[in-house]
């Protein structure tokens, strides 16, 4: 007996039927079953392209009556249900093609669909859940998975969050978190490789102290369902961040932030180690630095790109004027070219950057 | 989903093993969805289930032939003295050498008919290059055995006879069926072996229908398992058996498994299904069958039901059983290079 199997289109809307398709859904939810399988299945029981979707276009999930599944929205005109939690279901037909149960099963798709995000058990089981984090901010991730990660992180979609990528050592990262978090729960953490991920609810505070021995790359803010993109360009900040060690240390960026990269974001994003070679002008700035007092030599050279004036720099760095220009005669002297002239200043600047970029590319 | 095989929960759907054990079927949970979406077939109301059947309410997907497969009506000489046979043939695209398979439809031996299932023939044609040839023989109980069995005899004689014209190897003939038609199918291979009549190379018996005597575990136990139970058995045998029924006299070409001598038959594939009745009398058969000697592969399937892989074909497990059939099919219908088997060497 192949192929006995009530069929959607031949059914009334009497209470047997709405029952059994109520039933239907019930096994799913009961079954915990994943967004994409409960599509699946709806979209086979209904005959018809189904989907799940946000109202601001963020998040969509569409399945096929052949069991394909993908990240389509709804199509002009499909009916549509939308239940309080801002989600909308939609049923590819509607008018004159729809079917008596078409509105039963709508609801129940919706409210099943809500369901399989996780429960309340689940949620305050997985929170501050690593793997979720990892998940939510990994480029890897399908979007359903993504969704359901940020849902037993106790976030939506369309919560506004802010990642940074930390580094240093963990007391230093947690003193960092705890100020950061005021001891509540608007943190969400994870390790990813080398690096500290902090998802912060809203946008970054300003004027933290950052301490000693930790660097913070600061990424956009933006819905939690784009977070890998703001946690991108953290990763991307943080490879400009240098720690401070004495907390006065004028030439350390112990925070960076990516909206203040500019073009300095692309280099980031598109080098790695293996790219910066052969680079004489860098090759130079690696000897000076493996000479006697060659740290506090390139860390003049930093000070006087970043103000772009002998004079400043020596302020800055607490030295006479003689000194700092000492030091920079003897770079110009190894280097072959004049570092105070503005051609010099932006070449001395981008040798710089590039060999920063090579010593940081942490998750290459 | 790592979900606990759960309770279905559809329908009153559990059985009793001993009195106020209650055991719950634990059904895959790919397939669980799906059982509130089975009607409530209940042949013991005849009329109402075929109407059913041919209803509205009752899915029947749009076929779709496989690339290559055409499809073509025919009606061939029935039975002596009984109506001509109307059979669908689904050809593969003509190859050097083709096999064939005879193939019935299931439904109890009292419902369906070929136009009602033709997926599973088509795939098998595309799928195994054999010409496959199912049979829409008569049903109980307006025609009860031997008729229903007959027509699917003389379609066998029928294709054995116009192979030439069938582009048909005659070596490599195999019979096959679902449910019913897999009792049919066991039945033809009794009956082609006893009558001399057409060598087959081959048997496939898909949740086969064999044994009239409704004793074996699985069959006393299942009483409400969806879609054949207890209460179905009982009717089906009724009526494909009709006057057999009462006098007692029940032939093995009707249940197979009555037969006492199964040696000479062609290899077999048997699947059964973990929540059907007719679970116990597949695998018995299997064991029989092996015992006279015949080369037997037996597929138990966890967490199914009596027709779970056509009804849910996107499961998991609907998928694997497909693919076990057709692989089962390719390699019974292909050619035989070596046919001598170690039993010959040592027997007597």
């Amino acid at each position: 007996v192949q192929g006995l199997l009530l069929r959607f289109s031949g059914l009334d809307a009497d209470v047997e039927h709405a029952f059994r398709l109520i039933s239907f859904f019930d096994v799913l939810v009961q079954q915990q079953a994943k967004p994409e399988e409960l599509l699946r299945n709806a979209a086979v029981v209904a005959e018809c392209a189904v989907g799940v979707q946000d109202l601001d276009g963020r998040f969509a999930l569409r399945a096929l009556p052949d069991g394909t599944v993908d990240e389509e929205r709804a199509e002009c005109g499909a009916a549509s249900r939308t239940v309080t939690s801002g989600y909308q279901a939609w049923i590819g037909r509607c008018g004159d093609s729809a079917l008596p149960l078409d509105e039963i099963l709508l609801e129940r798709l919706a409210i099943a669909f809500i369901a399989t995000l996780g429960d309340d058990e689940a949620t305050s089981a997985g929170l501050g859940d690593p793997a979720l984090l990892e998940l939510v901010v990994g480029q890897s991730t399908a979007a359903p998975e993504r969704t359901r990660a940020v849902h037993l992180l106790g976030l939506t979609p369309w919560t506004e969050v802010t990642l940074l990528s930390v580094l240093g050592a963990v007391d230093a990262v947690d003193a960092f978190a705890a100020e950061l978090g005021g001891g509540g729960s608007s943190l969400r953490r994870a390790i990813i490789g080398p690096v500290h991920a902090i998802a912060v609810i809203g946008a970054m505070p300003h004027d933290l102290a950052i301490p000693d021995g930790v660097t913070v790359g600061v990424g956009t803010t933006t819905r939690a369902v784009n977070a890998p993109t703001s946690w991108e360009k953290a990763v991307r900040a943080l490879r400009y961040a240098t720690a401070s060690t004495d907390g006065l240390d004028p030439a350390a960026r112990p925070i960076v932030y990516a909206s203040e990269l500019g073009p300095f974001e692309l280099l980031a994003a598109q080098l790695r180690s293996s790219d910066i070679r052969g680079v004489a002008d860098i090759d130079v700035l690696d000897e000076l630095a493996a000479e006697p007092s060659g740290v506090g030599l390139l860390r003049t050279l930093e000070v006087v790109v970043h103000t772009g004036s002998l004079r400043e720099a020596a302020r800055k760095l607490y030295l006479h004027h003689n000194s700092v220009s000492g030091r920079v005669a003897r770079a110009e002297g190894r280097l072959g070219y004049r570092i105070t002239e503005p051609t010099g200043i932006a070449r001395l600047g981008l040798a710089l950057t590039l060999r920063r970029l090579r010593d940081t590319d942490l998750l290459g | 989903v790592e979900a606990d095989p759960a309770v279905v929960g559809a329908q009153p759907c559990q059985n009793t093993f001993e009195e106020g054990v209650v055991v719950p079927y634990t059904v895959d949970p790919d397939l669980q969805p799906w059982i509130s979406m089975l009607p409530d077939l209940d042949i013991r109301d005849l009329p109402a289930a075929r109407e059913l059947m041919a209803g509205p309410k009752v899915a029947m997907p749009p076929l779709v032939l496989p690339d290559g497969v055409t499809r073509e009506e025919r009606v061939v000489p029935g039975p002596p003295a009984a109506p001509d046979v109307r059979v669908l043939i689904f050809s593969p695209e003509s190859g050097t050498s083709r096999s064939a398979l005879v193939y019935m439809h299931g439904g109890g031996f009292v419902l369906g008919d070929a136009d009602g299932d033709q997926e599973l023939p088509s795939l098998l044609a595309a799928e195994t290059g054999a010409v496959v040839v199912s049979v829409d023989y008569r049903l109980a109980p307006e025609n009860p055995f031997p008729a229903p069995i007959e027509d699917c005899y003389a379609a066998l004689v029928w294709v054995a006879g116009n192979a030439l014209e069938l582009d048909v190897d005659p070596d490599r003939i195999g019979i096959g069926g679902v449910s019913a038609g897999g009792g049919l199918a066991a039945g033809v291979a009794l009956l082609a072996r006893d009558r001399g009549g057409p060598a087959l190379c081959f048997q496939l018996l898909d949740i086969p229908e064999l044994d009239d005597r409704l004793e074996t575990a699985s069959m006393r136990q299942f009483l409400d398992t969806p879609l054949w139970n207890l209460p179905n058995a009982v009717e089906s045998w009724r009526h494909y058996l009709g006057p057999l029924t009462a006098r007692g006299e029940v032939s093995p070409y009707a249940a197979p498994s009555r037969a006492t001598d199964l040696s000479g038959l062609p290899p077999a594939y048997i699947s059964a299904c973990e929540f059907d009745p007719l679970r116990d009398e597949g695998i018995a058969y299997a064991q029989q069958l092996l015992q006279h000697g015949v080369a037997t592969e037996l597929h138990l399937y966890p967490g199914t039901f009596h027709g779970s892989g056509g009804l849910v074909p996107t499961a998991g497990i609907s998928r694997r059983m497909r693919t076990e059939l057709v692989n089962a099919a390719r390699r019974g219908l292909a050619p035989k290079t070596v046919p001598a088997r170690v039993h010959d060497a040592v027997a007597t």
